[in-house]
């Protein structure tokens, strides 16, 4: 598996995915650190709103360094997700995988290595996007007068470190899942077309008719796993169903590519 | 000695069945080490999907078989000693050549001082840092030969090497692997290049429509199709040639302008004695010469005739 996990890195060190990883997730960061202090107001919210518009007063605690960079890492995901589908899929689209597996024919071996450097370098962009959002929000800090002095108190460490782990595991969890689908259905179009059509529109629209999708529905679950839980359902449950739901699909893609025959 | 160890490769009843349409039927394949194999059909015989059987790619239906004396089931014993090019070459566009190389070499444990001795053997030296997007037809072939080359392989597959290359990258491929063989490993050399095979193989395995239909020496299958051709001074004397060949047994036929006898098993003695008995009939040979026949006629004579 680490022999699998080195060359996955060095197919990783291409320009555009250092670019990808170390400007757009920055990027989307400053975007939301900078949007999320500009609209701030001075009346207190809860539940996602508190996500997505804290007050200022919620802002100036404990945890307000890294509250753009959790507003980022929900939004992360779906990124995640299709890098991921990509990232397998194009091993069938460009035939590689025929070299990939007669040079170690471990294929189980051979694709959890691939995801092991996938997520390492999702989980090294994630640090970077929180560490550039953190310098947003004390640049965003002293324009809105929001006090900080919270933020670098062994607490606010603890969020800050807190909210990165919870967005590396919510980010693992649409990464795994992506593998998997990418390794079932082996063409990038089909896959993020599935996975887009449930993740964006099929959930939202369920869940506002159902009040247990928030509970059941994977990409519900990721997203409250990434904001450390919903008013559905808390952070350990989320992370453990979300567990479950991402282990079901990863044994079905083990099954299949142990089983099927490359004819790529 | 095991029997297995005489052999690079060798299946038994080998198939593969897709959705009922049985694309390789019972392949009885025993192809001794060190020799220069043809794998030849046409397009669509089940070459690539056979070479996949024997890769670990594709699960095989039914039969059973080795690849350097591991059974096909078990390619984690045998794949780090066989190089493969199957198909089209295929790497990652936007890594460079030696990116690549470091991709295979990291994947199968070999030295990564290999990557510049294969580079050098296959010509790619010079185009080795740039990318493998910006690289023509030819190039990537190589590139491909080259990662085959990696693990210093005691059997190379190559699945149509020549694929899409212009007349000039054929010669330089067929240049290539000759030179790949003279080192000593087992080559199998998959083509519907008929030509191209009978060039560079001293070995052959023809399959039509997943069916075997000939393994053995390309000498002792061309011998088989060799011919005998008489042409006289005159044409007008090609008539009586035939009455005199037929005298002493021989089926002439005519080509137009000359007789064709079957070669099996015509001494030198006889054609001396040809030679004589036409002179003494006034008959003036012009020619009196064995020809040899191409691979694509012997195997053309092997699909209509059945041979299995």
């Amino acid at each position: 598996m680490t022999r699998a996990m080195l060359a996955e890195l060095i197919k990783l060190r291409r320009r555009s995915v250092v670019i990808a990883a170390a400007a757009v997730l920055p990027l989307l960061a400053i975007i939301a650190t900078t949007t999320l202090f500009a609209a701030a107001g001075t009346k207190p919210s809860s539940g996602l709103d508190a996500v997505f518009g804290p007050s200022l007063g919620q802002l100036g605690r404990a945890g307000g360094l890294t509250r753009g960079f959790t507003a980022t890492a929900s939004v992360v995901g779906l990124l995640v997700l299709v890098v991921f589908i990509a990232s397998t899929t194009s091993e069938w689209a460009h035939g590689t995988i025929r070299v990939v597996f007669t040079r170690d024919p471990r294929r189980l071996r051979v694709i959890a290595g691939k995801a092991a450097a996938l997520l390492i370098v999702t989980a090294a962009a994630l640090l970077l996007a929180l560490i550039v959002s953190a310098i947003t929000a004390y640049v965003m800090a002293s324009i809105r007068h929001v006090p900080t002095g919270t933020w670098l108190s062994g607490s606010g460490l603890q969020r800050a470190g807190g909210d990165w782990m919870r967005a590396v595991l919510s980010a693992s969890c649409y990464g795994l899942l992506g593998i998997a689908l990418g390794t079932l259905i082996r063409s990038t179009t089909v896959a993020v077309t599935i996975a887009f059509a449930w993740f964006f529109p099929l959930e939202h629209i369920i869940q506002n008719g159902w009040s247990g999708a928030g509970r059941w529905f994977p990409g519900l679950l990721f997203g409250a796993v990434a904001t450390d839980g919903t008013v559905e359902t808390g952070f350990a449950r989320a992370l453990l169903v979300a567990a479950v739901v991402v282990a079901v699909f990863v044994a079905v893609a083990a099954v299949d590519l142990r089983r099927r025959d490359i004819s790529a | 000695m095991d029997v297995t160890d005489q052999f690079a490769i060798q299946t038994s009843g080998l198939s593969k069945i897709y959705g009922g349409r049985t694309v390789v039927d019972q392949l009885d394949v025993a192809l001794p080490k060190g020799v220069v194999a043809g794998f030849v059909g046409p397009n669509g015989a089940g070459k690539s999907t056979t070479l996949r059987m024997l890769l670990g790619l594709v699960r095989p239906t039914a039969g059973r078989g080795t690849v350097l004396g591991s059974p096909l089931n078990r390619p984690g014993e045998y794949l780090p000693r066989v190089g493969a090019l199957i198909e089209a070459p295929a790497f990652y566009p936007g890594l460079t050549g030696t990116a690549n190389l470091r991709v295979v070499t990291i994947l199968g444990g070999i030295d990564p001082a290999r990557v510049a001795v294969v580079l050098d053997r296959v010509g790619l030296t010079a185009r080795a840092r740039d990318r493998y997007k910006t690289y023509s037809l030819g190039m990537k072939q190589r590139l491909g030969i080259a990662a085959a080359l990696l693990s210093d392989p005691e059997l190379l597959v190559l699945d149509e090497p020549t694929n899409g290359l212009d007349p000039q990258g054929i010669v330089d491929m067929r240049g290539l692997v000759r030179s790949i063989a003279d080192d000593g490993p087992t080559v199998l050399v998959s083509s519907h290049l008929l030509a191209e095979v009978q060039q560079v193989c001293d070995w052959l395995l023809m399959i039509e429509a997943g069916r075997q239909i000939y393994q053995g020496r390309t000498a002792d299958l061309l011998a088989g199709g060799s011919r005998l051709r008489l042409r006289s001074e005159h044409r007008t004397d090609l008539p009586r040639l035939g009455d005199m060949l037929r005298r002493h047994g021989f089926e002439p036929e005519s080509d137009g302008a000359g007789l064709l006898l079957a070669d099996g098993t015509i001494t030198d003695a006889d054609l001396a004695m040809l030679s004589r008995e036409a002179a003494a009939e006034g008959i003036t040979l012009v020619e009196l010469a064995r020809t040899a026949a191409t691979l694509e006629e012997r195997y053309g004579s092997l699909v209509s005739g059945g041979v299995r």
